[in-house]
């Protein structure tokens, strides 16, 4: 029989190969905080041109679906400036969107409040999520938020002080990520009562050339609060999916201590990413979910080399299950129309479907 | 007086700026020139957290709190150093490129540049090719450091080094590419003089390419 999208993720993360893997591509220009899959940009645009029509679109079934609350993100659909639910106001006329106010000025939380969660999760949103998640029937839906634990501290504090906090007011820091862990668990067990396969946690721990705060810091101020939200998750009945796009591998072996099922991502041209080292090393005890090349083969190879390298993908990351394929990046707006092309047609060969 | 300049170094590497500013005041009242107290206090602690950097033992919020306690000696030097007329090891305009509002990679290769005594003129983030020729024009630097963090906005690079050459000043300058995407292949692709992947190897390129090379 048939697997459905959802059924073949669900296989994937238990290490069971399946009749092909499941993939997601994504079209947008940066990551957003709007419901996925809303095509329309620069480089969809091109390939309705390519092709002669958008009926390309249709094949293209992202076996992962992903439903965000964006209450709790960036706002960048009107104005230079957007001011967040937190109180950090940002600049959005560019990407990424550019934190120019901290909501915390100081190394204090005197005077500063978290926003109350019933103003994000209303009786409107909560129908308008069930809604879009009916919608992904037989796909794999997971719910998420932008900005995780780490992240939630820096924009709150700005990046540059955040990163100074964690080694020069370590108390504050403490006290400040320790009330921004009690504020997302409570986001995380209303995200828990929806009908979803996962829950899409965004943290960028790593940078391009390692763990940002560094392995140690890390291990102390992060994983024991990841281990418990994990544990929340788990204990739903439901999966713990994180992104993570820059190098992670130092940390690799308390990822997986702690439980995540799957890593989101898995940018190649990050410090010790490549894919297959992973797959070799870790592959055995977590999924990845992505490992082609945004930064380097999709915008600057060649078609060829594309098709060539996502065969690689599938049948060594493939190999035992535990791979879900995908593009380490949404297609950004340079990436050459043929190139494009072939991350499309490639995906959809593999999965058996007659193109165009 | 050795004892003071070590000390200076050792409460930069620790991120104590208090310390850096009184440290350095007591250098330069017990006699010590400010290039002395620059070089033997400050350089000296900036290159100790680049070479950990580099190896992993310290990490970037160390960098960060490192930088601003050798600015704390800074401020208090560079009035002496202007006054003194000492030259410093170069002189650097660095920018994010047009389009790109990456801000945290460029500030840092320019506490590194700083802390490897040079002097550096920062244009900020989404810096466009004319505001680079500006700069090079009025600033006249040794170097022209560029940073993009995304592969969208690595085009901008290009056209600022074409700008620069247009302007007839390409040829008074090195430039020196870095951020995320950015490789060695693609600085020589566009005819930039150097590349380096974090800001302790761009500290490292820029001494190098004014030919003062090298970790000391």
């Amino acid at each position: 029989m048939r697997l459905t999208p959802r059924e073949r993720v669900i296989a994937q993360i238990r290490h069971q190969e399946t009749d092909y893997l499941p993939y997601t591509i994504r079209f947008r220009g940066d990551e957003g905080e709007q419901l996925d899959d809303c095509y329309g940009t620069d480089v969809a645009d091109r390939l309705d041109a390519y092709y002669g029509s958008p009926a390309w679109q249709a094949l293209v079934d992202n076996a992962i679906q992903r439903v965000l609350v964006p209450k709790l993100g960036v706002d960048a659909s009107c104005g230079s400036f957007y001011t967040d639910l937190y109180g950090s106001t940002w600049r959005v006329d560019l990407r990424p969107y550019q934190l120019v106010e901290p909501a915390i000025k100081t190394p204090s939380l005197a005077g500063f409040t978290f926003p109350e969660l019933d103003s994000v999760f209303t009786a409107d949103w909560k129908e308008e999520t069930l809604q879009a998640i009916d919608q992904q029937r037989d796909h794999f839906v997971v719910i998420g938020f932008g900005f995780g634990l780490w992240e939630r501290t820096w924009t709150l504090r700005g990046f540059e002080a955040a990163l100074m906090d964690t080694a020069a007011e370590p108390d504050f820091f403490e006290e400040l990520i320790e009330r921004v862990a009690h504020h997302q668990t409570g986001i995380v067990e209303r995200l828990l009562e929806l009908p979803v396969d996962g829950i899409m946690f965004s943290d960028d721990w790593g940078y391009q050339r390692g763990v940002l705060l560094g392995p140690e810091r890390w291990r102390r101020v992060l994983k024991p609060r990841f281990a418990q939200m994990y544990a929340l998750v788990h204990e739903a009945g439901k999966y713990a999916l994180s992104h993570c796009c820059g190098s992670v591998a130092d940390i690799m072996p308390d990822i997986i201590e702690i439980g995540l099922d799957v890593l989101e991502s898995v940018q190649p041209e990050a410090e010790k990413m490549d894919p297959y080292e992973l797959k070799r090393r870790f592959g055995s005890q977590i999924t990845f979910w992505g490992g082609l090349g945004s930064q380097s083969i999709i915008p600057f190879g060649r078609p060829d080399e594309i098709r060539a390298e996502v065969s690689r993908l599938c049948r060594e990351m493939g190999k035992g299950g535990g791979y879900v394929l995908s593009p380490a990046k949404p297609l950004q707006p340079e990436t050459p129309t043929e190139n494009a092309a072939a991350v499309v047609e490639s995906f959809l060969q593999q999965a058996g479907v007659a193109f165009p | 007086m050795a004892d003071v300049l070590s000390q200076l170094a050792v409460r930069l590497y620790a991120g104590d700026a208090k310390a850096v500013a009184q440290l350095t005041l007591a250098a330069l009242d017990g006699g010590l020139a400010p290039s002395e107290v620059l070089d033997g206090g400050l350089v000296t602690g900036m290159d100790r957290i680049g070479v950990d950097f580099r190896n992993g033992v310290v990490f970037v919020p160390e960098v960060l709190v490192a930088a601003r306690a050798m600015h704390a000696g800074l401020d208090i030097l560079r009035p002496l150093l202007a006054q003194a007329d000492v030259a410093p090891t170069g002189k650097v305009v660095l920018g994010t490129v047009v389009g790109d509002l990456h801000d945290i990679g460029k500030k840092l290769v320019g506490m590194m540049l700083e802390g490897a005594g040079f002097n550096v003129v920062d244009l900020g983030i989404d810096t466009p090719p004319e505001r680079f020729v500006e700069a090079v024009k009025n600033e006249n630097p040794d170097l022209v450091g560029m940073s993009a963090l995304l592969t969208t906005t690595m085009p901008g690079m290009k056209r600022t080094i074409d700008a620069l050459a247009r302007a007839g000043v390409r040829g008074s300058v090195k430039i020196m590419v870095g951020g995320a995407p950015v490789t060695q292949g693609f600085a020589e692709k566009i005819g930039a003089d150097g590349y380096a992947p974090d800001a302790a190897a761009a500290a490292e390129l820029a001494r190098s390419l004014v030919g003062k090379g090298g970790w000391r």
